[in-house]
């Protein structure tokens, strides 16, 4: 077994990414957090939040410059780091970290702090995307293999075992280099060649749980075969397959950053962890290579471990058998 | 045996014609059609120079038919004419397969010969600080990102120390050395990414190694050579070890695909010329044929290395040669 201490570390560092993933327009923004003006006080940074935003956002605010102090302005509290992730400032061109730029900046001047930041939410974004489509059709495929006979099962193990020897990263090139750049579609992509191993797992659980008396006692109650699927039988084959889709999106978000190193992931100007790293390629500055390689080590790190940790409350014996 | 044997064909067979069936089908429906990516200049809207094209690369038919026309062509190992250069995309392929087999397999053979007298050494000596330490240290090797690691080798070990050459594959004038001088260069060249490809997997072997000789260890068979006062190491390596290699034969049939994928990354940072490459390259001008070409390579490697280790596991373990099948 884990630590308790250990377990609570893992929690918290998934806790602080999730945090800064929704937050960041609030962590980085040339936006100010606060704005004091003749009107009243208004909360520009907030208008950026997904969802909440657009409620909030006023018409003319995407268009300011918020560098410049606003008509009338009293009082402003900025962001704890003060640039948005695509305000260019040639001056600042490869700066190297210092008070006015934490992490340095650009071949643009864009403040990288700000970049890895927003590149937390794009990052989780995919991760979270990809995995939920790869649930889903995993978990109907698993499901239909394991409960609708042997026709079925065979076709559809056939076609887990062609998927698992699939090479996925290559297909997933040669697909991206003919699609519109955009990170939903790369979501949704990455996520059809994630479900094989989900689908595996849940047929395995769906076979051993439809002979359990659980599932007969609802038989004889008379339930249908699709309640005692849906109601029965899946919700308590779920939780082995949550925990691997845990390390299914920890392998999407590596693959998102390797595509986007690649150019074929997510477009400029949103700021990727990959294509933060292939801007670094050859420019010889090491905080253009270090930080977003951290970032993107951190974050998968985090995932897995929490997968570990499920992994291991779950079965403490598979986490001893298996690698 | 033979009836295992032909089931395994017919499997791998069927896992052959999907993959295609599906990178075609896929390639096909996306937007951006073959004839606009053919040639830069003519890229512009001439409807008849599209037509032509269309017509003379057989776009126009039905894709039923282009497929099994291709994959008839295939067959025979003709992938077809590149895009880009015409030349046959089978001696495009042909030339930078060595290349990439040369890092994989280097990869491939670090990681075995490293990961498993680790593995064994964490479990002879289970719970030790040893045994911790390089449990510790794997796992963290495992979670830095290949490409990554590679941009920071590249920036401290070949730009800032100048110990490892940059990129490429081998030094300027190389080709005028004698073998032996050509030799070490080509290896000196391949440290790094060959370094950058295996890492990762060193974890995942250890840990399975270890896991398989702890269970080894605990079985009749070691304890029955152990109470014939056998000593410890002698245990370890021929009993313990001896018995569960097989594992260790799937997990290379399951690892070369993840480190061929792996290697389009690396090439690319270490400029390799090697099959990866070939891909990044093709992407950009968008070469079909050479796109097809590359991913039924790869898929064929796949399946050809699950293929060859189940045939090897049926050497391997005689229960599985018994008429009534085990599996």
């Amino acid at each position: 077994m884990i630590p308790r201490r250990k377990m609570r570390l893992g929690t918290l560092a998934l806790m602080v990414l999730a945090a800064v993933a929704l937050g960041a327009p609030l962590l980085a923004n040339d936006r100010p957090l606060i704005l004091l003006r003749g009107e009243g006080l208004q909360f520009p940074a907030l208008g950026e939040i997904p969802l909440l935003g657009r409620l909030l956002e006023q018409p003319g605010w995407s268009r300011r410059d918020w560098s410049l102090p606003q008509q009338s302005e009293r009082w402003r509290l900025a962001p704890p780091i003060p640039y948005s992730y695509r305000q260019v400032s040639l001056a600042d061109r490869y700066a190297p970290p210092s008070w006015r730029h934490i992490l340095g900046a650009d071949a643009l001047g864009r403040d990288l702090a700000a970049r890895v930041i927003h590149g937390t939410t794009v990052s989780l974004q995919v991760g979270l995307v990809s995995t939920s489509v790869a649930l889903a059709i995993g978990v109907l495929l698993g499901a239909l293999a394991g409960f609708s006979g042997r026709a079925a099962d065979f076709v559809v193990s056939r076609g887990i075992e062609v998927a698992l020897a699939f090479p996925t990263f290559f297909l997933l090139l040669a697909v991206l280099s003919f699609l519109p750049p955009s990170v939903p579609l790369l979501a949704v992509v990455i996520g059809l060649t994630r479900w094989p191993s989900l689908a595996r797992y849940t047929r395995a659980e769906v076979m051993r749980l439809a002979r359990a008396p659980l599932v007969e006692a609802a038989r004889a109650a008379g339930a249908g075969p699709a309640r005692v699927l849906f109601l029965h039988i899946l919700p308590h084959s779920l939780t082995p397959v949550l925990v691997a889709a845990t390390f299914q999106m920890a392998g999407a978000m590596l693959v998102e950053a390797g595509l986007s190193f690649l150019g074929f992931g997510v477009p400029e100007p949103l700021p990727s962890w990959g294509g933060l790293l292939s801007q670094a390629q050859g420019s010889g500055r090491w905080w253009l290579v270090l930080f977003p390689g951290l970032a993107l080590t951190l974050a998968i790190t985090t995932i897995q471990t929490l997968g570990d940790q499920y992994r291991d409350k779950l079965d403490p014996r598979l986490s001893r058998l298996q690698p | 045996m033979i009836a295992y044997l032909f089931r395994r064909l017919l499997v791998a067979g069927s896992t052959l014609v999907g993959i295609t069936l599906v990178t075609f089908v896929v390639l096909h429906l996306t937007p951006g059609e073959p004839a606009l990516g053919l040639d830069v200049e003519t890229r512009g809207p001439d409807p008849a120079t599209i037509q032509a094209l269309r017509t003379r690369y057989g776009l126009d038919r039905p894709l039923a038919v282009q497929y099994l026309d291709w994959a008839g062509r295939v067959a025979r190992l003709d992938f077809g004419r590149s895009m880009v250069d015409h030349r046959p995309v089978r001696t495009r392929i042909l030339e930078r397969l060595p290349r990439t087999l040369a890092l994989n397999l280097a990869a491939l053979g670090i990681i075995f010969t490293v990961a498993i007298p680790l593995g064994a050494l964490s479990a002879a000596r289970r719970d030790s600080a040893i045994d911790r330490a390089a449990g510790f240290t794997l796992s963290t090797l495992y979670a830095l990102p290949s490409f990554w690691v590679a941009l920071l080798l590249q920036a401290g070990l070949a730009v800032g120390l100048g110990w490892f050459p940059l990129a490429g594959p081998a030094s300027e004038g190389a080709a005028a050395w004698n073998l032996p001088a050509r030799w070490l260069d080509g290896l000196w060249h391949m440290a790094l990414p060959v370094f950058c490809l295996s890492y990762g997997s060193l974890a995942f072997v250890a840990r399975f190694a270890r896991a398989n000789l702890l269970e080894a260890l605990a079985s009749e068979s070691v304890r029955s050579a152990r109470s014939r006062g056998l000593g410890p190491g002698r245990v370890l390596w021929r009993h313990a070890l001896g018995q569960s290699w097989i594992p260790f034969l799937t997990l290379a049939g399951l690892l070369l695909p993840t480190l061929v994928s792996g290697s389009v990354l690396i090439e690319r940072i270490f400029a390799w010329p090697g099959l990866g490459a070939l891909l990044y390259e093709s992407l950009f001008t968008r070469d079909y044929p050479t796109i097809l070409g590359l991913t039924v390579l790869s898929a064929t490697l796949v399946v050809a290395g699950t293929l060859i280790t189940d045939i090897l596991y049926l050497l391997a373990d005689p229960r599985l040669r018994r008429p009534a099948r085990a599996s």
